[in-house]
Protein backbone atom coordinates (compact mmCIF):
# COMPACT_ATOMS: atom_id res chain seq x y z
CA UNK A 1 0.00 0.00 0.00
CA UNK A 2 2.40 2.59 0.95
CA UNK A 3 4.68 1.75 -2.56
CA UNK A 4 1.82 2.38 -3.93
CA UNK A 5 1.20 5.40 -2.32
CA UNK A 6 4.73 6.43 -3.08
CA UNK A 7 4.66 5.60 -6.53
CA UNK A 8 1.42 7.91 -6.97
CA UNK A 9 3.21 11.17 -5.66
CA UNK A 10 6.18 10.95 -7.62
CA UNK A 11 6.38 11.73 -11.42
CA UNK A 12 7.35 8.77 -13.18
CA UNK A 13 10.57 8.58 -14.72
CA UNK A 14 10.39 9.35 -18.53
CA UNK A 15 7.13 11.11 -17.87
CA UNK A 16 7.34 14.92 -19.39
CA UNK A 17 7.43 17.40 -16.63
CA UNK A 18 4.51 19.73 -15.70
CA UNK A 19 5.16 23.52 -16.10
CA UNK A 20 4.84 25.13 -12.83
CA UNK A 21 2.42 28.04 -12.25
CA UNK A 22 3.82 31.21 -11.27
CA UNK A 23 2.81 32.21 -7.78
CA UNK A 24 0.36 35.30 -7.83
CA UNK A 25 1.65 37.36 -4.24
CA UNK A 26 4.41 39.63 -6.70
CA UNK A 27 2.09 41.14 -8.61
CA UNK A 28 -0.72 41.49 -6.10
CA UNK A 29 2.15 43.37 -4.05
CA UNK A 30 2.85 45.94 -7.14
CA UNK A 31 -0.94 46.40 -7.75
CA UNK A 32 -0.91 47.23 -4.18
CA UNK A 33 2.01 49.67 -4.31
CA UNK A 34 0.64 51.05 -7.25
CA UNK A 35 -2.66 51.77 -5.70
CA UNK A 36 -1.31 53.63 -2.52
CA UNK A 37 1.58 55.25 -4.54
CA UNK A 38 -1.79 56.88 -6.62
CA UNK A 39 -3.77 57.31 -3.45
CA UNK A 40 -0.95 59.22 -1.62
CA UNK A 41 0.20 61.53 -4.93
CA UNK A 42 -3.71 63.17 -5.58
CA UNK A 43 -4.23 63.97 -2.13
CA UNK A 44 -0.34 65.90 -2.01
CA UNK A 45 -1.32 67.69 -5.60
CA UNK A 46 -4.32 68.69 -3.73
CA UNK A 47 -2.23 69.72 -0.73
CA UNK A 48 0.09 71.59 -3.28
CA UNK A 49 -2.38 73.20 -5.25
CA UNK A 50 -5.12 73.94 -2.00
CA UNK A 51 -2.63 75.13 0.14
CA UNK A 52 1.10 75.58 -0.54
CA UNK A 53 0.59 77.30 -3.68
CA UNK A 54 -1.62 79.89 -2.15
CA UNK A 55 0.61 80.28 0.71
CA UNK A 56 3.72 81.22 -1.72
CA UNK A 57 1.11 83.61 -3.85
CA UNK A 58 0.30 85.02 0.54
CA UNK A 59 3.74 85.13 0.74
CA UNK A 60 5.39 86.42 -2.55
CA UNK A 61 6.88 89.68 -2.32
CA UNK A 62 4.77 92.45 -4.10
CA UNK A 63 1.88 90.33 -3.64
CA UNK A 64 -1.57 92.18 -2.68
CA UNK A 65 -1.59 89.50 0.41
CA UNK A 66 1.69 89.87 1.04
CA UNK A 67 2.56 90.22 4.75
CA UNK A 68 3.46 94.05 5.88
CA UNK A 69 7.65 93.69 6.91
CA UNK A 70 6.23 94.13 10.57
CA UNK A 71 3.20 94.29 12.61
CA UNK A 72 1.82 95.73 15.90
CA UNK A 73 0.95 93.37 18.28
CA UNK A 74 -0.94 93.17 22.05
CA UNK A 75 -1.97 96.45 23.30
CA UNK A 76 -1.45 98.41 20.16
CA UNK A 77 -3.13 95.77 18.39
CA UNK A 78 -6.11 95.86 20.29
CA UNK A 79 -6.43 99.80 20.30
CA UNK A 80 -6.21 100.03 16.74
CA UNK A 81 -8.91 96.93 16.25
CA UNK A 82 -11.07 98.72 18.52
CA UNK A 83 -10.94 102.18 17.18
CA UNK A 84 -12.07 99.96 13.58
CA UNK A 85 -14.78 98.94 14.82
CA UNK A 86 -15.85 102.28 16.54
CA UNK A 87 -15.26 103.69 13.60
CA UNK A 88 -17.49 101.63 11.81
CA UNK A 89 -19.95 101.64 13.85
CA UNK A 90 -20.53 105.22 13.91
CA UNK A 91 -20.77 105.26 10.19
CA UNK A 92 -22.64 101.87 10.07
CA UNK A 93 -25.25 104.78 12.27
CA UNK A 94 -25.50 107.07 9.31
CA UNK A 95 -27.55 103.94 7.57
CA UNK A 96 -31.47 103.63 7.62
CA UNK A 97 -31.41 100.02 7.63
CA UNK A 98 -30.64 97.93 10.49
CA UNK A 99 -27.04 96.51 11.07
CA UNK A 100 -25.11 94.21 12.64
CA UNK A 101 -21.86 94.81 15.16
CA UNK A 102 -20.15 91.95 16.21
CA UNK A 103 -17.55 92.04 19.03
CA UNK A 104 -15.87 89.00 19.57
CA UNK A 105 -13.86 90.88 22.67
CA UNK A 106 -17.10 91.06 24.95
CA UNK A 107 -18.97 87.89 22.81
CA UNK A 108 -21.77 90.70 21.61
CA UNK A 109 -23.60 90.48 18.38
CA UNK A 110 -25.47 93.72 18.34
CA UNK A 111 -28.27 94.69 16.05
CA UNK A 112 -28.88 98.27 15.76
CA UNK A 113 -30.49 101.05 13.83
CA UNK A 114 -29.49 104.60 13.67
CA UNK A 115 -26.34 103.60 16.18
CA UNK A 116 -29.25 102.99 18.71
CA UNK A 117 -28.76 98.95 20.09
CA UNK A 118 -32.42 97.46 19.55
CA UNK A 119 -31.25 93.71 20.41
CA UNK A 120 -27.74 92.59 22.56
CA UNK A 121 -26.86 88.85 21.35
CA UNK A 122 -24.89 87.04 24.06
CA UNK A 123 -22.62 84.78 21.55
CA UNK A 124 -22.39 81.44 24.02
CA UNK A 125 -19.41 80.40 21.37
CA UNK A 126 -16.86 81.51 18.99
CA UNK A 127 -14.78 80.08 16.53
CA UNK A 128 -12.14 81.76 14.45
CA UNK A 129 -11.01 80.85 11.21
CA UNK A 130 -7.18 79.94 11.76
CA UNK A 131 -6.24 82.67 9.16
CA UNK A 132 -8.02 85.74 11.35
CA UNK A 133 -4.66 86.17 13.34
CA UNK A 134 -2.37 86.28 9.89
CA UNK A 135 -4.63 88.72 8.41
CA UNK A 136 -4.41 91.25 11.34
CA UNK A 137 -1.32 91.57 10.88
CA UNK A 138 -2.18 92.79 7.18
CA UNK A 139 -2.93 97.18 7.25
CA UNK A 140 -5.35 96.74 4.50
CA UNK A 141 -7.23 94.24 6.53
CA UNK A 142 -6.70 96.30 9.86
CA UNK A 143 -7.71 99.36 7.96
CA UNK A 144 -10.73 97.41 6.29
CA UNK A 145 -11.87 96.76 9.72
CA UNK A 146 -12.48 100.58 10.19
CA UNK A 147 -15.54 100.81 6.98
CA UNK A 148 -18.78 98.64 7.27
CA UNK A 149 -18.78 95.31 5.56
CA UNK A 150 -21.54 95.32 3.02
CA UNK A 151 -23.06 91.83 2.73
CA UNK A 152 -22.67 89.82 -0.28
CA UNK A 153 -24.88 86.41 -0.15
CA UNK A 154 -27.01 84.70 2.76
CA UNK A 155 -28.25 81.08 2.94
CA UNK A 156 -30.43 80.02 5.65
CA UNK A 157 -32.91 76.53 6.57
CA UNK A 158 -35.80 79.43 6.39
CA UNK A 159 -37.03 82.17 4.19
CA UNK A 160 -36.20 85.04 4.68
CA UNK A 161 -40.30 86.34 4.70
CA UNK A 162 -42.38 83.61 5.90
CA UNK A 163 -44.63 85.14 3.01
CA UNK A 164 -48.22 83.33 2.02
CA UNK A 165 -49.92 83.64 -0.67
CA UNK A 166 -54.06 84.21 -0.29
CA UNK A 167 -56.53 84.69 -2.62
CA UNK A 168 -59.17 86.97 -1.86
CA UNK A 169 -62.64 85.59 -1.84
CA UNK A 170 -65.04 86.68 -4.41
CA UNK A 171 -68.01 87.01 -2.42
CA UNK A 172 -69.15 86.72 1.50
CA UNK A 173 -70.33 83.13 1.03
CA UNK A 174 -67.05 82.04 -0.12
CA UNK A 175 -65.30 83.98 2.58
CA UNK A 176 -67.97 82.45 4.93
CA UNK A 177 -66.81 79.32 3.99
CA UNK A 178 -62.96 79.63 4.16
CA UNK A 179 -63.06 81.47 7.66
CA UNK A 180 -60.88 83.09 9.87
CA UNK A 181 -56.78 83.19 8.36
CA UNK A 182 -55.33 80.36 9.79
CA UNK A 183 -51.39 80.82 9.75
CA UNK A 184 -48.91 77.85 9.32
CA UNK A 185 -46.69 78.01 12.25
CA UNK A 186 -42.76 78.24 11.46
CA UNK A 187 -39.91 75.99 12.03
CA UNK A 188 -38.45 77.29 15.46
CA UNK A 189 -34.83 76.23 14.14
CA UNK A 190 -32.28 78.51 12.19
CA UNK A 191 -28.72 77.92 10.45
CA UNK A 192 -27.78 81.22 9.02
CA UNK A 193 -24.63 81.69 6.65
CA UNK A 194 -23.92 85.28 5.98
CA UNK A 195 -21.06 85.59 3.45
CA UNK A 196 -19.86 89.13 3.83
CA UNK A 197 -16.68 91.24 1.61
CA UNK A 198 -13.55 91.43 2.80
CA UNK A 199 -13.19 87.53 2.83
CA UNK A 200 -15.08 86.76 5.35
CA UNK A 201 -18.07 84.41 6.63
CA UNK A 202 -20.18 84.84 9.18
CA UNK A 203 -22.02 80.70 10.48
CA UNK A 204 -24.62 81.64 12.87
CA UNK A 205 -25.54 78.19 14.18
CA UNK A 206 -27.91 77.96 16.91
CA UNK A 207 -26.87 76.63 20.73
CA UNK A 208 -30.57 74.64 20.64
CA UNK A 209 -30.29 71.02 19.36
CA UNK A 210 -32.43 71.31 16.24
CA UNK A 211 -35.16 68.58 15.58
CA UNK A 212 -34.57 66.20 13.12
CA UNK A 213 -36.33 67.89 9.88
CA UNK A 214 -34.24 71.39 10.75
CA UNK A 215 -31.22 68.51 10.43
CA UNK A 216 -32.00 67.31 7.30
CA UNK A 217 -32.03 71.04 6.08
CA UNK A 218 -29.32 71.86 7.85
CA UNK A 219 -27.65 69.02 6.04
CA UNK A 220 -28.86 70.60 2.76
CA UNK A 221 -27.73 74.09 3.84
CA UNK A 222 -23.81 72.76 4.71
CA UNK A 223 -23.93 70.60 1.47
CA UNK A 224 -24.96 74.01 -0.29
CA UNK A 225 -22.72 76.37 1.06
CA UNK A 226 -19.50 73.63 0.57
CA UNK A 227 -20.57 72.91 -2.87
CA UNK A 228 -20.43 76.69 -3.39
CA UNK A 229 -16.95 77.77 -1.45
CA UNK A 230 -15.53 74.41 -3.05
CA UNK A 231 -16.30 75.54 -6.64
CA UNK A 232 -15.13 78.96 -5.48
CA UNK A 233 -11.52 77.44 -4.23
CA UNK A 234 -11.68 75.15 -7.42
CA UNK A 235 -12.30 78.46 -10.06
CA UNK A 236 -9.94 80.84 -7.75
CA UNK A 237 -7.05 78.07 -7.94
CA UNK A 238 -7.44 77.32 -11.80
CA UNK A 239 -7.44 80.98 -12.15
CA UNK A 240 -3.92 81.06 -9.90
CA UNK A 241 -5.74 83.14 -7.65
CA UNK A 242 -6.10 82.47 -3.68
CA UNK A 243 -9.61 80.93 -2.90
CA UNK A 244 -11.67 83.33 -1.54
CA UNK A 245 -13.56 83.18 1.56
CA UNK A 246 -10.97 81.42 3.85
CA UNK A 247 -11.74 83.27 6.98
CA UNK A 248 -14.73 81.62 8.43
CA UNK A 249 -16.37 82.86 12.07
CA UNK A 250 -18.54 80.92 13.48
CA UNK A 251 -20.81 82.37 16.27
CA UNK A 252 -22.93 79.94 18.64
CA UNK A 253 -26.16 81.77 19.93
CA UNK A 254 -29.96 81.67 20.63
CA UNK A 255 -31.84 80.47 17.58
CA UNK A 256 -34.27 83.11 18.78
CA UNK A 257 -31.34 85.60 18.01
CA UNK A 258 -30.80 84.26 15.22
CA UNK A 259 -33.86 84.74 13.81
CA UNK A 260 -33.81 88.56 14.95
CA UNK A 261 -30.36 88.85 13.07
CA UNK A 262 -31.34 87.17 9.82
CA UNK A 263 -35.09 88.76 9.28
CA UNK A 264 -33.54 91.90 10.26
CA UNK A 265 -30.54 92.43 7.58
CA UNK A 266 -31.45 93.37 4.36
CA UNK A 267 -28.84 93.50 1.81
CA UNK A 268 -28.40 97.16 2.11
CA UNK A 269 -27.08 96.30 5.71
CA UNK A 270 -23.68 96.34 7.05
CA UNK A 271 -21.77 95.07 9.53
CA UNK A 272 -19.08 96.01 11.79
CA UNK A 273 -16.51 93.41 13.09
CA UNK A 274 -14.65 93.56 16.49
CA UNK A 275 -11.77 91.08 16.34
CA UNK B 1 -3.08 39.62 -13.32
CA UNK B 2 -5.59 39.96 -16.19
CA UNK B 3 -5.44 43.22 -17.69
CA UNK B 4 -9.13 43.42 -16.64
CA UNK B 5 -8.36 43.88 -12.69
CA UNK B 6 -5.23 45.50 -13.55
CA UNK B 7 -7.64 48.38 -14.70
CA UNK B 8 -9.89 47.89 -12.30
CA UNK B 9 -6.93 48.30 -9.38
CA UNK B 10 -5.98 51.45 -10.91
CA UNK B 11 -9.17 52.85 -11.61
CA UNK B 12 -9.50 52.02 -7.34
CA UNK B 13 -6.78 53.74 -6.93
CA UNK B 14 -7.45 56.73 -8.73
CA UNK B 15 -11.06 56.64 -7.27
CA UNK B 16 -9.38 56.83 -3.82
CA UNK B 17 -6.87 59.46 -4.70
CA UNK B 18 -9.47 61.78 -5.60
CA UNK B 19 -11.67 60.95 -2.79
CA UNK B 20 -9.19 61.82 -0.62
CA UNK B 21 -7.94 65.02 -2.92
CA UNK B 22 -11.92 66.17 -2.88
CA UNK B 23 -11.81 65.93 1.62
CA UNK B 24 -8.77 68.47 1.42
CA UNK B 25 -10.17 70.54 -1.42
CA UNK B 26 -14.03 70.73 -0.52
CA UNK B 27 -15.14 69.17 1.98
CA UNK B 28 -12.69 70.37 4.54
CA UNK B 29 -12.34 74.00 4.21
CA UNK B 30 -11.64 74.39 7.70
CA UNK B 31 -8.62 72.02 7.36
CA UNK B 32 -7.42 73.48 4.21
CA UNK B 33 -7.32 76.90 5.98
CA UNK B 34 -5.86 75.56 9.01
CA UNK B 35 -3.37 74.31 7.03
CA UNK B 36 -2.71 77.14 4.95
CA UNK B 37 -1.96 79.10 8.04
CA UNK B 38 0.19 76.65 9.66
CA UNK B 39 2.13 76.98 5.97
CA UNK B 40 2.56 81.11 6.24
CA UNK B 41 2.69 80.67 9.91
CA UNK B 42 6.97 80.35 9.26
CA UNK B 43 7.40 83.36 7.71
CA UNK B 44 7.13 85.11 11.22
CA UNK B 45 6.53 88.96 11.37
CA UNK B 46 8.53 91.25 13.16
CA UNK B 47 6.62 93.22 16.15
CA UNK B 48 6.41 97.00 15.18
CA UNK B 49 7.02 99.06 17.92
CA UNK B 50 4.49 101.80 18.77
CA UNK B 51 4.98 104.94 21.09
CA UNK B 52 3.15 105.35 23.73
CA UNK B 53 2.10 108.58 22.78
CA UNK B 54 0.53 107.11 19.38
CA UNK B 55 -1.15 104.78 21.84
CA UNK B 56 -2.68 106.98 24.17
CA UNK B 57 -3.91 109.15 21.04
CA UNK B 58 -5.98 106.28 19.88
CA UNK B 59 -7.54 105.78 23.46
CA UNK B 60 -8.79 109.28 23.10
CA UNK B 61 -9.94 108.74 19.91
CA UNK B 62 -11.98 105.89 21.28
CA UNK B 63 -13.34 107.31 24.05
CA UNK B 64 -14.29 109.95 21.58
CA UNK B 65 -16.23 107.25 19.09
CA UNK B 66 -17.65 105.71 21.93
CA UNK B 67 -19.25 109.16 23.47
CA UNK B 68 -20.86 110.29 20.07
CA UNK B 69 -21.72 106.38 19.57
CA UNK B 70 -23.43 106.39 23.19
CA UNK B 71 -24.82 109.84 22.16
CA UNK B 72 -27.20 108.31 19.48
CA UNK B 73 -29.48 106.64 22.10
CA UNK B 74 -32.46 108.71 22.60
CA UNK B 75 -32.78 110.68 26.13
CA UNK B 76 -36.30 110.59 25.99
CA UNK B 77 -38.77 107.19 25.83
CA UNK B 78 -38.76 105.25 22.98
CA UNK B 79 -40.07 102.16 21.49
CA UNK B 80 -38.43 98.78 20.60
CA UNK B 81 -40.78 96.08 18.21
CA UNK B 82 -38.85 92.77 17.39
CA UNK B 83 -41.20 91.73 14.85
CA UNK B 84 -39.88 87.92 14.40
CA UNK B 85 -40.43 87.80 18.32
CA UNK B 86 -43.64 89.88 18.20
CA UNK B 87 -42.36 91.49 21.68
CA UNK B 88 -41.81 95.26 22.56
CA UNK B 89 -39.70 97.05 24.60
CA UNK B 90 -40.56 100.65 26.10
CA UNK B 91 -36.94 101.86 26.43
CA UNK B 92 -36.04 105.12 28.91
CA UNK B 93 -32.49 105.37 27.16
CA UNK B 94 -30.70 101.78 27.75
CA UNK B 95 -33.22 100.62 30.88
CA UNK B 96 -36.28 98.82 29.89
CA UNK B 97 -39.41 100.60 31.06
CA UNK B 98 -41.67 97.61 30.34
CA UNK B 99 -41.46 94.60 28.08
CA UNK B 100 -43.89 92.19 26.57
CA UNK B 101 -45.70 90.45 23.96
CA UNK B 102 -47.13 92.33 20.95
CA UNK B 103 -48.62 91.27 17.36
CA UNK B 104 -47.10 92.88 13.92
CA UNK B 105 -47.89 91.83 10.16
CA UNK B 106 -48.66 88.25 9.49
CA UNK B 107 -46.42 88.22 5.72
CA UNK B 108 -49.65 87.35 4.25
CA UNK B 109 -50.08 88.03 0.35
CA UNK B 110 -53.63 89.00 -0.35
CA UNK B 111 -54.13 89.06 -4.14
CA UNK B 112 -57.75 90.37 -5.25
CA UNK B 113 -59.78 89.20 -8.44
CA UNK B 114 -59.15 92.58 -10.33
CA UNK B 115 -55.17 91.87 -9.81
CA UNK B 116 -54.33 93.88 -6.84
CA UNK B 117 -52.31 92.58 -4.02
CA UNK B 118 -51.15 93.72 -0.91
CA UNK B 119 -48.60 91.84 1.59
CA UNK B 120 -49.33 92.29 5.48
CA UNK B 121 -46.05 93.09 6.83
CA UNK B 122 -44.67 95.38 9.64
CA UNK B 123 -42.04 97.98 7.78
CA UNK B 124 -38.50 97.89 9.84
CA UNK B 125 -36.16 100.73 10.58
CA UNK B 126 -36.53 104.28 12.55
CA UNK B 127 -40.21 105.72 13.21
CA UNK B 128 -41.76 108.80 14.35
CA UNK B 129 -44.66 108.97 16.77
CA UNK B 130 -46.78 111.53 14.44
CA UNK B 131 -50.57 111.69 15.94
CA UNK B 132 -51.73 110.55 19.12
CA UNK B 133 -55.34 109.74 19.35
CA UNK B 134 -58.01 108.57 21.93
CA UNK B 135 -60.45 106.15 21.28
CA UNK B 136 -59.51 105.96 17.62
CA UNK B 137 -61.69 105.06 14.72
CA UNK B 138 -60.35 102.68 12.18
CA UNK B 139 -60.93 104.16 8.50
CA UNK B 140 -61.14 100.54 6.72
CA UNK B 141 -58.67 100.12 3.69
CA UNK B 142 -59.69 98.67 0.22
CA UNK B 143 -57.88 95.46 1.33
CA UNK B 144 -60.11 95.34 4.41
CA UNK B 145 -63.07 94.36 2.27
CA UNK B 146 -61.76 92.57 -0.29
CA UNK B 147 -60.71 89.99 2.05
CA UNK B 148 -64.36 89.85 3.29
CA UNK B 149 -65.36 89.21 -0.13
CA UNK B 150 -67.17 92.79 0.43
CA UNK B 151 -67.65 95.32 -2.05
CA UNK B 152 -65.19 98.00 -1.98
CA UNK B 153 -67.20 101.07 -1.26
CA UNK B 154 -66.02 105.05 -2.46
CA UNK B 155 -63.89 106.88 -0.31
CA UNK B 156 -65.70 108.58 2.56
CA UNK B 157 -68.08 106.10 2.61
CA UNK B 158 -69.87 105.82 5.89
CA UNK B 159 -69.03 101.37 5.70
CA UNK B 160 -65.40 102.59 6.03
CA UNK B 161 -65.79 104.28 9.30
CA UNK B 162 -65.56 101.53 12.38
CA UNK B 163 -64.82 102.31 16.26
CA UNK B 164 -64.03 100.56 18.90
CA UNK B 165 -61.56 98.13 16.97
CA UNK B 166 -58.50 99.63 17.89
CA UNK B 167 -58.54 99.91 22.00
CA UNK B 168 -58.70 103.05 23.47
CA UNK B 169 -55.51 104.82 22.23
CA UNK B 170 -53.66 104.70 18.32
CA UNK B 171 -50.53 106.52 17.42
CA UNK B 172 -49.63 106.66 14.23
CA UNK B 173 -45.99 106.35 12.91
CA UNK B 174 -46.74 107.08 9.16
CA UNK B 175 -47.85 105.70 5.56
CA UNK B 176 -51.10 104.35 7.41
CA UNK B 177 -48.87 102.45 9.90
CA UNK B 178 -50.62 102.34 13.68
CA UNK B 179 -49.51 101.54 17.21
CA UNK B 180 -53.23 99.75 18.40
CA UNK B 181 -54.89 98.21 20.79
CA UNK B 182 -56.84 94.92 19.78
CA UNK B 183 -60.30 93.11 20.37
CA UNK B 184 -58.37 89.75 20.03
CA UNK B 185 -56.17 89.70 22.81
CA UNK B 186 -55.77 85.84 22.76
CA UNK B 187 -53.79 86.83 19.51
CA UNK B 188 -51.01 88.97 21.16
CA UNK B 189 -47.70 87.58 20.54
CA UNK B 190 -48.69 85.59 16.90
CA UNK B 191 -47.84 87.75 13.66
CA UNK B 192 -51.45 88.39 12.66
CA UNK B 193 -52.11 92.02 11.59
CA UNK B 194 -51.82 93.62 8.18
CA UNK B 195 -48.73 95.73 9.06
CA UNK B 196 -50.12 97.58 12.00
CA UNK B 197 -48.83 96.84 15.88
CA UNK B 198 -51.29 95.42 18.28
CA UNK B 199 -50.70 95.95 21.85
CA UNK B 200 -52.26 94.91 24.81
CA UNK B 201 -54.82 97.26 26.78
CA UNK B 202 -52.61 97.87 29.53
CA UNK B 203 -49.29 97.86 27.52
CA UNK B 204 -50.62 100.32 25.32
CA UNK B 205 -52.18 102.92 28.34
CA UNK B 206 -48.20 103.16 28.88
CA UNK B 207 -46.84 103.21 25.53
CA UNK B 208 -49.80 106.12 25.01
CA UNK B 209 -48.67 107.73 28.08
CA UNK B 210 -45.13 107.47 27.95
CA UNK B 211 -44.29 108.31 24.21
CA UNK B 212 -44.91 111.90 22.45
CA UNK B 213 -45.08 112.95 19.23
CA UNK B 214 -42.32 112.92 17.82
CA UNK B 215 -40.84 109.92 20.01
CA UNK B 216 -38.70 107.38 17.81
CA UNK B 217 -39.89 103.45 17.45
CA UNK B 218 -37.07 101.38 16.17
CA UNK B 219 -38.84 98.30 14.61
CA UNK B 220 -36.52 94.98 13.37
Amino acid sequence: MRKAIRQMAEPRAGAPAQPRRPRRTGRWLFALLLLLIIAALLPAAAYLLAVRQPAQAILAAGSPEAPDAAAPRGEALRLILDEAFWKARLELSGRGAPCLAVDLVDSLAILEIRGVAVRRCKLAGIERGALVGRRLQRREFRERLARPFGILSEVATLPKEPIQIEIAPKDTIEAKQTGPRKLEPEAPDLHYILRIDGGLTLDLRQIETPAAAALEEEKRLRWQARKDEAWAAFTALVQRQLPPHETVITLRLPRDDIKAIYRALIPEAGLALRL
Amino acid sequence: MGPLLRTLTVLIAVLLGLTAAAAVLLWAPAFREQMLASEIARSAVPVQETKESELKQRRTRIRDFERRHAALTPRRSYLVIDTPGNRFALMDGTRVQRAGVCSTGSYVLLKSNDDRQWIFRTPRGRYFIQLKKTNPVWVKPDWAFIEEGLPVPGPGARERYEPNVLGDYAMSIGDGYLIHGTLYQRLLGQPVTHGCIRMGDADLEAIYKSLAVGSPVYIY
